[in-house]
């Protein structure tokens, strides 16, 4: 790392976006970074588009992807150098991360290396014992600050041993069959299939402590894990912007647990609002995330406010999407909603798109398929993959009521009644 | 196109539920992952393995293995007839 260091410290460069998959090339170039006295920047994803759209917040590139032409960039994985002595990170030293906000820009959150050492002490606090001397094996990307936090600094604090390139469903399965305790850092998205994927009991002895965060468990899971494991996921709630807020283990009541030195309480509109030193200022910071307080430390949530969505642990804000299918020339307006699938059992992304006329002659000339795929490509530009719409439909006209309003379950039939009614 | 390939499509298209889409669209050798070809992502992936394996009782264990089998519908279709 000390090459790295070195190298930084000679660059003019200040903001440096980490893009590294490999979450050992991640943490050295955390650290490099901040042992030179620069700002690590965590992008969402490492989209190009998504990228650009935090362009002034990023100077260059440390990565271990492939070049994007427009940034300058680092590739970590050729940086040889000497070991470290001695270093020591400034008390100033800060990262640079980013979440949906509720417009449909990227809204920039600051922290400091000691509110996320202060979030590292709570949870080593609860989890460092049973981390320690396990093999800690995450299907959540670094770049995740779920993921990052949980399957990258916490293992280092409490002692755990990380695994850097094991991260698919299938791998983490086989990770269970060595000689030691494994700790899956985990998602819904992942948890949810595993008992499709896999006999659950084939998990034993290995497997130990499992976390899951992005999104709620769904009781099956935690029910096929206490039958075959004789024990349950660890859930953890809370976000970028606040760290971890709270945990639980269900089958329980399915309230959540606040965490030692985060403060919790229910706002306007029943909306949780949160303090605690992991944030970056001592005020309360308000959420979308509607909940009920039950006891002292202990709330259920019960829902979002607003029209952010989760598929797979990502949010989406769809506002933003619409934004930026209107940026299109072949459109005037659309209209982006969720879709729930019986089989596959999964939600989808489905938009709605009002045409103009070199729209419509654009549909005629490319089909249904190449139209769909060149709005696709359109909006890969800034949305991964699984967040992009995979049914379209094209009406004359939005499916409104007498009000001007569109109510959901006439826009779902839109999309659960087939694509060839609306051509007629 | 042979029997196989056109199972194959069938099953893709039917398993993950894709729209706007028949066999003929698919070609034998496009690549079904990625930024070209189909671009199904990796739930796909593991959908369209557990549909393989309820189909033709065929289990793709390795995840390496896993994305080099599926390839493409022809790798695919060379892999469930070498078994």
């Amino acid at each position: 790392m000390g090459g790295l260091v070195e190298l930084l410290a000679g660059r003019p460069e200040n903001t440096w976006a980490i893009c590294c998959e490999n979450s050992l090339h991640f943490a050295t170039s955390l650290f490099a970074l901040w042992l030179a006295g620069k700002v690590p920047v965590f992008p969402k994803n490492y989209q190009v588009g998504t990228l650009q759209r935090i362009r002034e917040s990023v100077d260059a590139v440390l990565r271990d992807t492939p070049a994007l032409e427009q940034f300058p960039s680092i590739d970590v994985t050729q940086v040889k150098g000497a070991a470290l002595r001695g270093a020591q990170i400034s008390s100033t030293a800060h990262a640079i991360f980013f979440t949906s906000g509720s417009t449909a820009e990227p809204k920039q959150v600051i922290k400091t290396a000691g509110q996320i050492q202060a979030e590292l002490s709570v949870l080593d606090g609860l989890w460092g014992d049973a981390i320690r001397g396990s093999l800690v094996v995450s299907s959540v990307p670094c770049r995740h600050f779920y993921g990052n936090v949980f399957g990258l600094l916490l293992p280092l604090v409490s002692g755990g041993i990380i695994d850097t390139s094991l991260w698919d469903p299938i791998s983490m399965i086989r990770s269970c069959g060595g000689p030691r305790r494994v700790t899956w850092v985990s998602s819904p998205a992942t948890l949810g299939r595993l008992p499709d994927v896999v006999a659950v009991e084939s998990l034993k002895p290995g497997l130990k402590l499992v976390f899951s965060a992005g999104g709620p468990l769904p009781i099956a899971v935690p029910e096929e894990f206490r039958r075959a494991l004789d024990f349950v996921p660890t859930e953890i709630y809370g976000s970028t912007e606040t760290g971890a807020i709270a945990w639980r283990r269900q089958p329980c009541d399915g309230l959540w647990t606040v965490l030692p030195e985060v403060e919790v309480e229910q706002a306007d509109e029943g909306c949780i609002r949160v303090r605690s030193p992991f944030l970056t200022d001592g005020n309360w910071l308000p959420l979308g995330d509607r909940i009920q307080l039950r006891q002292q430390n202990r709330f259920e949530l019960v829902g979002r406010v607003d029209r952010f969505v989760k598929i797979e642990e990502r949010l989406l804000s769809l506002p933003d999407m619409e934004a930026r299918l209107r940026e299109n020339s072949w459109l005037l307006d659309a209209v982006v909603t969720t879709v729930d699938l019986p089989q596959p059992r999964r939600t989808i992304i489905a938009a709605a798109i009002i045409l103009n006329d070199q729209g419509r002659d654009e549909l005629k000339r490319q089909g249904r398929r190449g139209f769909a795929k060149s709005l696709q490509k359109h909006l890969a530009q800034w949305f991964e993959p699984v967040l992009l719409p995979r049914r379209w439909r094209y009406p004359e006209k939005f499916p409104v009521n007498e009000l001007g309003k569109l109510p959901a379950d006439a826009l779902q039939r839109l999309f659960l009644d087939g694509a060839e009614q609306e051509n007629s | 196109m042979s029997d196989l390939n056109l199972e194959i499509k069938q099953l893709i298209i039917e398993s993950l539920n894709l729209e706007d889409l028949t066999p003929a669209d698919i070609d034998n050798d496009a690549p079904l992952f990625g930024d070209i070809g189909l671009a199904l992502d990796s739930i796909d992936a593991l959908e369209l393995a557990m549909a393989v394996q309820r189909r033709f009782g065929l289990r793709i264990v390795d995840s390496k293995e896993t994305r080099r089998v599926m390839a493409s519908v022809s790798a695919l279709a060379a892999y469930i007839e070498s078994r």
